[in-house]
């Protein structure tokens, strides 16, 4: 019997011995994933160049840019199914661009990056913060007209409200005053932005940016606000960009999965026409950025356009693209180059806003003037690239040969066509578009819309998760606030 | 892989060999009979203290070599072990007493206890592993199919080395892993699929899904095989036993037994099921014929008929061709006085039905046993497999074959897949040229698997037993995914991608039972133990792309490579203890408990207790009715079972920044020269509490008129509560979803089985088994505020789990009804778009297996056949072939036809003519029209095998002869609305999201012939 109770005692030994061995609580305690920095490790400048890269790649170049230049006749996809090539859009297309891209990518970490830089006292990353915040929220309010602001980002709120156009519009000019006095704090105290993809640390660009896109907003809003919003985009526009050189372009890699996203659509997804009717508008003036845009078709070597609604003939047409069976990279347009830049904004657009202000103005000689500075900065910055084999003879003869003409509805007309080839590929065109109804884009051949999109429908995240604030709407007709032209 | 196998027949040629080796001294031969007087084959008969015996024949003969002095051992499971002394007389005759306690059927459950079923309180199920064999399938899961209840099998494709699915009493958990836990030999081991990207979480839409583990088991090494569907069963086993558990027990060889060796060798020839197509229509627009040359192409089949243009046509399955199997494996199997062992090498080399693609593994199993002293045995495993596949793509990827398969019209021919000048040569733009695909594309899957175990059992006295098991699952795989530049997809310049992955998984045990009986009527024993589980894995990735050279797939030929790795880890610590009551025979009370802490949940409330009750009564037993009615236990229990949280669900994380467009395109990080992080979207919750499912089972399990007539009966309604998932939120909030304990389902059920053995005569034998399962599960709640999760495919169409439906329903665009469900239809007799929503749920009403067997003689006849009824599948196929003018649908686009519905103008019946045209297909369709039924009925099995006769065995010198022939999936009866090859393939393989089929490669049907010899 002893041995039996000997025998319990060394098993009640081990059994007590390997729980308590087992249960300190360091050998638990392996709940921090190996493969994720910490909070603290990821300053603002590890988060910075993923913004950048996402505003350029996703919006700049990507979903946005594809909806604004396929809309406005840029250019043209094959297929006459429903598509966004032909004006069809439903909830399920728009959710990456609000879901991903905006709320929980730009948005969410330029907001982080304001969090972190409010705590180290960084106004560099701060203000640069405030700038892709204004952005990003003015691309929610052109495509959404309402969405959340004033209560997004707040953990406690698990169902943001949706803010209207003119309350977005209004925290977006708010952002980007309060960027220009945190960046000026950080010009006077000498602050170093470092990994800064866009401007490479120069703070004085990053300003002239913010009072450009304050430029841009306020003729954004002048049928909305009144025609006194000619006096800010002047007053902006002063202190902003001076050159080409300022421009905000953002530069891509000549590999794979880092080239220009152009390129990364037309070699993954689809080839990418020019369209029939920015060929025939550039064929109006025999402008030479025709070349710089498309190629030559297989069959009879010169630009053919095509439209979209169609069932493209692939040889008989021209690419923008390079095309994708000859297995190479080495595009020949410049759009299509692995490293081409994507402008978030140019000088040349700042020129066109200046234009159509002293229009508003009712400067007719200041408007003339800045037209032709806008097209001849375009071309400069084409022929400076390498792009155009153009003189600075040949360009100035070109841009002189824009006159006004007489009635505002005519040289409004002229100088957002021109913004429009100008703008080539840019998100740009469909703002201007439904701003003042230029260029006259005809419809898809084959057509889900009667009438060129309004603006974008809310996307399923929205619908499922926040459905008691989503409003109501009809994407092909209802038009934003600041649409009342 | 061609060497290899040259190595099997080596292997095979050494075994014959070894029949030889023992011989000499006289022979003494006799008859062994059982107590009733009939003769008894199979008995074992061994001289004692040596390696020589025999087994006895049909007639119960034998004869064996042995000299004077020498002891003969008999023995025969269910019968006492005789001893008989030789000495002069060359024959020795041996009667056989049957052995009460012995013959007692024995089952494994939870922990290794060997248990007899007619005594457990809780409900199981067995299979019978010679039925698995007889499926011929690589994977044990699907040859599990139609053979028990309360298991859901779904195969994921046609494709050599495909991963299967194995659902147990409905989906219990919302989000997370839902395939059952295996333990084979004691031990469990892991269960994860073999990835291309962990960072890519719908790999299975655009690849196709990679081989699950369970393929890694190899079948003919399997003695048995439990299934714990209940959580009473399975309660033991822990927070990983949450989806049930597969108790697998490998051959141990037993004491006392000669040298058996056993050869197996089956060849099989297998064909595709093709989908249907029309073979009708050009390659056109509009009726108008397209060559498909350069500068006269499309991507649509809308031209003319091929029969009114005369031009050929081609059979577009032209690319598949029969595939191959051979399943050879050799074992040797016996033991001493002291010891058991068995020693298998199992071999199974297939190839697929398309090129490039074949699964070969090899599984090289040891089992050993040896008593050291009287108290103390020591058992030891060892268990290497390595398995190699080699598959194309299949899925939603532009590299998936099947989609140009299926999208290729029938008067282009796709050979030669280039042009003159090495281009991809195709009648349209913007696709791949399957063949080209197959030369330019693949895919290899390796894994090696180590599972070592130990297993030291020591009786303390004569009630007390102390044990410890320890086994290791360590695992190595890797993968190789390669595109050659030129081939259209999202790499244009090449791609390869490689992926390693070692996974170890520790799991020990130390139990101490007591076996303590109160009475002679009151019988009891108890269990009580300690576990640790440790799982450490880490996967590295690494993409390589822009080729330099092509057709050169190697990293060092990439410009641009990136890297990644993956580390997961996890530990749980357990307590637990089982106590098992009789009394009388009739009654029995089973009680668990068990806690368990774990490294997943917050430090400091990682601690979580659950127990299990379980209690059972055996009418027969209690009223003596043994005669008529063998058994009539009714059971009845109550489980609870908690389950951790997912690794790293506690804090959110930063990954390495990687923008994509959510399509194809993306900026990947470093960029530029310059790193980037970015805050995971998904919110940790350092608030987590453990998840726990309730679970009611009745039972009964009623033997008649001498186990002639054998009826299982068994309800249960399980409750999982407060499951942990990540609950999707307006993303606007910052994150697209937080770890949050908020869903709750709930699976009820019956499972009905019958087995009948109309039949049982000395020479003719049959038996039928019939089984039933109706699971209805029902998805209570989600989260607050929350309707809906997506689980698999996109946005629209997708699986989705939906509060108050089913698990998994597909969510799609619909057609515009009214409230009475009639389709809303415009002026010209055309339907219109209506909302995004519910188009049905994808889960079965019930299914059902029946399996037979005639034996005569040497003969046996047998099938099994399988029955699907409810459930929808979504066919994406044809979403794409109906645009391309393809499908089988598009064969009536010439018909007029009038929608049955309501024109919603004026709300008068419609009577305008459409047709199903180009026009319909492209303009008007919604995908509610490609939601199928996946109904079906199939034979998936039918063997004839024939068994020598003892005389002619006898002239052969072997104790067994068996030739087979079978045929596998001969005959499925689909519902006529599904188009495509079989509706039990999903694309998701072994993940949640069941119910979408895309361009995989179609099923088998198979014929194999088997060769199964003892010496």
């Amino acid at each position: 019997m002893k041995s039996i109770y000997k025998n319990i005692g060394l098993i009640l030994i081990i059994l007590v011995g390997l729980t308590t061995v087992m249960s300190c609580s360091d050998y638990l305690d392996i709940n921090v994933a190996p493969d994720s920095p910490s909070d603290a490790q990821v300053t603002e400048s590890v988060i910075l160049p993923n913004v950048l890269a996402e505003l350029s790649y996703e919006l700049s170049g990507g979903y946005v840019a594809r909806a604004s230049s396929l809309w406005t006749a840029q250019i043209a996809t094959t297929g006459e199914g429903r598509n966004i090539s032909t004006l069809f859009l439903d909830d399920t297309d728009v959710n990456n661009t609000w879901q991903f891209s905006l709320y929980t990518g730009i948005l969410k970490d330029a907001k982080l990056i304001e969090q972190k830089a409010i705590e180290t006292g960084n106004t560099q990353y701060l203000g640069i913060s405030k700038v892709i915040q204004a952005y990003g929220l003015s691309i929610v309010a052109d495509l959404w007209n309402e969405a959340p602001w004033s209560e997004a980002y707040d953990l406690e709120i698990i169902k943001p409200k949706f803010d209207t156009q003119e309350e977005l519009y209004n925290s977006i000019d708010q952002l980007l005053e309060a960027a220009i006095t945190d960046i000026d704090s950080a010009i006077t105290s000498g602050k170093i932005v470092y990994e800064d993809l866009l401007y490479n640390g120069d703070l004085n660009k990053w300003k002239k940016l913010a009072y450009s896109l304050r430029a841009r907003f306020a003729m954004r809003l002048i049928y909305a606000k009144g025609d006194s919003q000619a006096d800010l985009v002047l007053l902006y526009a002063s202190n902003g960009f001076t050159s080409n050189d300022d421009d905000a372009g953002f530069a891509f890699e000549d590999k794979e999965d880092a080239n220009n996203p152009w390129v990364q659509w037309a070699d993954k997804w689809t080839d990418v026409y020019i369209n029939t009717f920015i060929v025939d508008l550039l064929g109006l003036n025999t402008d030479p950025r025709l070349d710089a845009y498309a190629l030559n078709n297989r069959s009879t070597q010169t630009i053919t356009g095509a439209q979209n609604g169609t069932t493209i003939q692939s040889t008989s047409t021209s690419y923008v693209s390079i095309e994708k069976n000859l297995g190479t990279l080495n595009g020949q347009s410049y759009f299509m180059k692995n490293t081409s830049n994507i402008k978030w904004m140019s000088y040349s657009e700042l020129l066109f806003l200046v234009s159509e202000a002293y229009l508003f103005k009712q400067d007719a000689p200041n408007a003339q003037i800045n037209l032709r500075n806008a097209i001849k900065a375009n071309l400069d910055e084409l022929a400076s690239n390498g792009i155009l084999a153009l003189t600075s003879t040949q360009i100035i003869n070109f841009s002189d040969g824009f006159e006004l003409p007489a009635s505002f509805e005519n040289s409004q007309k002229m100088i957002i066509e021109q913004k429009y080839i100008a703008n080539f590929l840019q998100i740009e065109p469909y703002n201007d578009y439904r701003r003042t109804g230029y260029p006259d884009i005809p419809l898809p051949v084959a057509n889900y819309s009667s009438q060129i999109p309004e603006r974008f429908p809310y996307g399923t995240n929205s619908i499922l998760n926040n459905a008691d604030n989503v409003p109501v709407v009809n994407y092909q007709t209802d038009k934003v606030w600041w649409d009342q032209k | 892989m061609k060497l290899i196998k040259k190595r099997n027949l080596l292997l095979l040629l050494f075994s014959l060999l070894m029949t030889t080796i023992w011989s000499q001294r006289k022979t003494v031969s006799g008859k062994v009979t059982s107590q009733d007087g009939l003769p008894l084959p199979g008995v074992n008969i061994l001289v004692q203290g040596t390696l020589t015996g025999t087994q006895t024949g049909f007639e119960g003969e034998y004869s064996i070599s042995a000299s004077v002095e020498q002891v003969l051992v008999f023995s025969y499971v269910g019968q006492k072990q005789e001893t008989r002394i030789v000495d002069t007389s060359n024959i020795i005759n041996v009667q056989m007493k049957e052995d009460a306690e012995a013959l007692e059927e024995v089952v494994v459950v939870g922990l290794g206890q060997s248990k007899d079923p007619s005594k457990l309180a809780y409900s199981i199920a067995t299979v019978d592993s010679e039925e698995v064999l007889k499926a011929n399938e690589a994977d044990i899961v699907n040859g599990l199919a139609g053979k028990t209840t309360g298991v859901q099998i779904n195969n994921s494709s046609g494709l050599a080395g495909s991963s299967s699915r194995i659902v147990i009493r409905g989906v219990s958990s919302l989000n997370y892993n839902n395939t059952p836990l295996y333990v084979i030999d004691g031990v469990p081991i892991s269960n994860s699929e073999n990835l291309v990207d962990e960072s890519d979480d719908d790999q299975a839409l655009f690849f196709g899904s990679t081989p699950g583990e369970s393929i890694n088991i190899s079948p003919d090494q399997i003695k048995n095989i439990t299934i714990l569907k209940g959580s009473a069963a399975s309660a033991i086993y822990g927070s990983r036993a949450a989806n049930g558990v597969i108790v697998i027990e490998t051959f141990k060889g037993g004491k006392n037994r000669p040298p058996q060796i056993s050869i197996r060798t089956a060849t099989s020839i297998s064909e595709i099921i093709k989908p249907e197509l029309q073979n009708e229509y050009t390659l056109g627009i509009g009726g108008v014929y397209y060559s498909g040359e350069p500068g006269d192409q499309t991507s649509v089949s809308w031209g003319p008929k091929a029969s009114d243009i005369g031009v050929p046509t081609y059979d577009r399955f032209d690319i598949f061709k029969p595939g191959i199997t051979y399943d050879n494996s050799v074992s040797v199997q016996g033991g001493s006085e002291h010891s058991s062992y068995y020693t298998s090498v199992s071999m199974y080399n297939q190839e697929g039905t398309v090129p490039n693609n074949s699964f070969d593994r090899y599984s090289f199993l040891v089992n050993n046993s040896f008593d050291v002293t009287k108290k103390l045995k020591i058992s030891t495993k060892l268990n290497y497999v390595t398995s190699e596949n080699e598959r194309p793509f299949e899925g939603n990827a532009l590299t998936s074959i099947m989609w140009t398969v299926a999208g290729a019209p029938i008067s282009y021919d796709l050979q030669p897949s280039t042009n003159p000048d090495g281009t991809q040569r195709l009648f349209r733009t913007s696709r791949n040229n399957p063949y080209y695909v197959l030369d330019n594309t693949g895919s290899d899957y390796l894994t090696n698997r180590f599972t070592p175990s130990i297993s030291l059992s020591y009786d303390i006295n004569d009630w007390i037993n102390l044990k410890l098991n320890s086994g290791l699952d360590y695992t190595v795989s890797s993968s190789k995914v390669y595109e050659n530049s030129g081939v259209l997809g999202n790499y244009n310049t090449g791609r390869i991608l490689e992926t390693e992955r070692k996974g170890r998984d520790l799991n020990t045990d130390v139990i101490v039972t007591l076996n303590k009986n109160f009475s002679e009527a009151i019988t009891a024993d108890y269990l009580v133990g300690v576990g640790l589980f440790d799982t450490k894995d880490n996967t590295l990735f690494s993409q390589g792309s822009g080729f330099i050279i092509p057709s050169f797939y190697d990293l060092s030929n990439a410009t641009s490579v990136l890297s990644d790795e993956y580390t997961y880890q996890k530990r749980i610590i357990s307590a637990y203890a089982q106590a098992n009551f009789g009394y009388n025979d009739y009654l029995f009370l089973t009680l668990t408990s068990r806690n368990d802490k774990s490294s997943t949940l917050p430090v400091k409330d990682n601690s979580f207790f659950y127990y299990s009750g379980s209690l059972g009564f055996d009418l027969a037993e209690s009223l003596n009715t043994t005669r008529w009615m063998n058994r009539a236990m009714i059971r009845g229990s109550y489980s609870k079972v908690g389950n951790d949280a997912p690794a790293y669900a506690t804090i959110t994380g930063y990954s390495q920044a990687n923008p994509s467009d959510g399509q194809r395109g993306n900026i990947a990080f470093p960029f530029r020269g310059v790193g980037s992080y970015v805050q995971n979207s998904t919110q940790g919750n350092p608030l987590l509490t453990p998840e726990f499912t309730k679970e009611y089972e009745i039972s009964a399990d009623l033997q008649f008129l001498n186990n002639r007539i054998g009826v299982e009966l068994n309800y249960y309604d399980k409750k999982s509560e407060d499951q942990i998932f990540s609950v999707p939120q307006s993303s606007t909030t910052g994150f697209s979803a937080i770890y949050k304990n908020a869903g709750s389902i709930q699976n009820k059920g019956i499972e009905v089985g019958l087995n009948l053995k109309p039949i049982k005569t000395d020479n003719l034998y049959w038996d039928v088994r019939v089984n039933y399962s109706k699971n209805e599960s029902k998805v209570l709640e989600l989260a607050d505020g929350v309707e809906s999760v997506r689980l698999a495919g996109f946005t629209n169409p997708g699986i989705f789990i939906r509060k108050g439906e089913p698990y998994g329903v597909i969510w799609t665009s619909l057609y515009k009804r009214n409230d009475e469900g009639d389709l809303l239809l415009d002026d010209n007799g055309y339907p219109q778009a209506g909302s995004v929503g519910n188009a049905g749920s994808v889960t079965p009403d019930w299914t059902g297996g029946l399996s037979t067997s005639f034996n005569y003689k040497g003969f046996e006849i047998s099938a099994v056949m399988d029955i699907r009824v409810g459930g929808n599948i979504f066919n994406l196929d044809e979403n794409y072939t109906t645009f391309y003018g393809t499908s089988i649908k598009t064969k009536d686009r010439e018909k007029e036809i009038i929608l049955k519905g309501i024109k919603e103008s004026d709300g008068t019946p419609n009577t305008t003519p459409i047709k199903k045209d180009f026009t319909y297909y492209n303009g008007y369709v919604e995908l509610e029209e490609f939601v199928q039924k996946a109904d079906f009925l199939k034979l998936r099995n039918v063997t004839l095998s024939y068994t020598l006769p003892s005389s002619a065995l006898k002239a052969l010198k072997l104790s067994n002869a068996k030739i087979s022939l079978s045929g596998r999936n001969l005959w499925i009866d689909k519902d006529d609305s599904f188009t495509g090859s079989d509706p039990e393939l999903s694309l998701y393989g072994s993940g949640n999201g069941q119910g979408i089929t895309n361009f995989q490669i179609p099923s088998n049907k198979s014929y194999t012939l088997t060769f199964n010899l003892t010496f």
